[in-house]
């Protein structure tokens, strides 16, 4: 048995004790979190371990399972672009209940993306995008730990990857996508991958080594967004695909295929390509 | 010989009625594509029956050409 195996059993003795005492979840959750010192996420998990969900993840429990619930809050996710698609992707892991998020941006917001993106208001004009996810994430789920990262995609170490189980492309250029793919080779992680544009968008899940994004995307630098825009519901229907596919692949519930998901919102078609 | 055509998301402004089309044996995707009145430069993918194809390969009588436009927004 391992010494994190003997830990946790121990743990979830303890955690037992305390709900038995205090007769509430939730309280016997924080309070092993501050005695123990430990993350609350990490004192969730244990609960889940136990087949107790706490509360917020109770309407998550059919559709997860407590060994699902456990597995999404022991997970750690990197989100690269925090806009239309990186909002609503971050919004839905959150409440998903997934344990640790890096958030990637270097941007702030202005006016152009209050039609979109989830995060942009007209309080938050000019605050940086990861700051604002930051602010959202923490009044959502205080389980949840965010790291944002303010930065280029380009420009980020490599512990930036540490740990990561899966990335989430959530990018807006074929280049900053293939370099993203790069980075998914290097370090073995999966990406979740999302594009929009007027009323159409794609969904792939890109498994390290594939060259899937090269094969989508061949020589084209420039996609059909320049000419379309994004209007609102595009990203958040593209969005919600992509965090269904993360939560299957965490779970262990996606069998390794080079697909690609067209959506075309405008006629309601929807087209399989395998690449 | 006849080529079934599925034109995806942008693509279909360029030829919304197209569905079938009747060219001569032995047209490339790209003579295809001139014909149809399809700009090369606006295709990221094309499939024949399924299967990824590039630009200069040749077609059969029947086959079905998909082609989908690159998607790159976040």
């Amino acid at each position: 048995m391992s010494k994190i195996t003997k830990n946790e059993e121990h743990l979830s003795r303890i955690l037992e004790q305390l709900i038995e005492t205090t007769g509430e979840v939730e309280i016997a959750i924080e309070t092993l979190a501050v005695d123990q010192g430990i993350p609350k996420r990490v004192a969730e998990a244990l609960a889940c371990g136990l087949d107790i969900f706490p509360k917020r993840y109770k309407a998550n429990a059919g559709t997860l399972g407590s060994e699902g619930q456990k597995r999404l809050l022991q997970s750690k996710v990197l989100v690269a672009g925090l806009g239309g698609l990186g909002g609503h992707a971050v919004e839905q892991l959150v409440r998903c209940g997934v344990g640790e998020l890096v958030g990637v941006d270097a941007d702030n917001f202005d006016e152009t993306n209050l039609n979109r993106q989830l995060y942009s208001d007209i309080n938050s004009i000019g605050l940086s995008k990861t700051e604002a996810a930051r602010n959202r994430v923490a009044k959502i789920n205080d389980a949840v730990e965010f790291y944002p990262l303010t930065r280029k995609l380009e420009d980020l170490e490599s512990d930036a990857y540490n740990g990561v189980d899966l990335i989430f492309d959530c990018l807006d250029t074929i280049t900053s996508r293939l370099h993203l793919q790069d980075i998914g080779e290097r370090y073995s992680i999966p990406l979740i991958h999302g594009a929009i544009g007027g009323w159409f968008g794609q969904v792939a899940v890109v498994w390290p080594g594939s060259k899937l994004l090269s094969n989508i995307y061949g020589t084209k630098r420039e996609g059909i967004e320049k000419t379309f825009g994004n209007p609102p519901f595009t990203p958040a229907f593209i969005a919600t695909l992509m965090v269904s596919e993360g939560i299957k692949l965490l779970l262990g519930k996606k069998k390794r295929e080079n697909t690609v998901l067209f959506a075309d919102l405008l006629n309601n078609q929807w087209q399989y390509i395998t690449l | 010989m006849e080529l079934e055509i599925k034109l995806f998301a942008s693509l279909r402004k360029f030829n919304p009625e197209l569905e079938r089309i009747e060219v001569d044996d032995g047209i490339t995707i790209l003579e295809l594509f001139d014909k149809a009145g399809i700009p090369p430069s606006e295709v990221a993918i094309v499939l024949v029956n399924g299967r990824h194809a590039k630009l200069d390969q040749p077609l059969h009588d029947g086959e079905t050409v998909a082609a989908f436009p690159p998607i790159a927004g976040g």
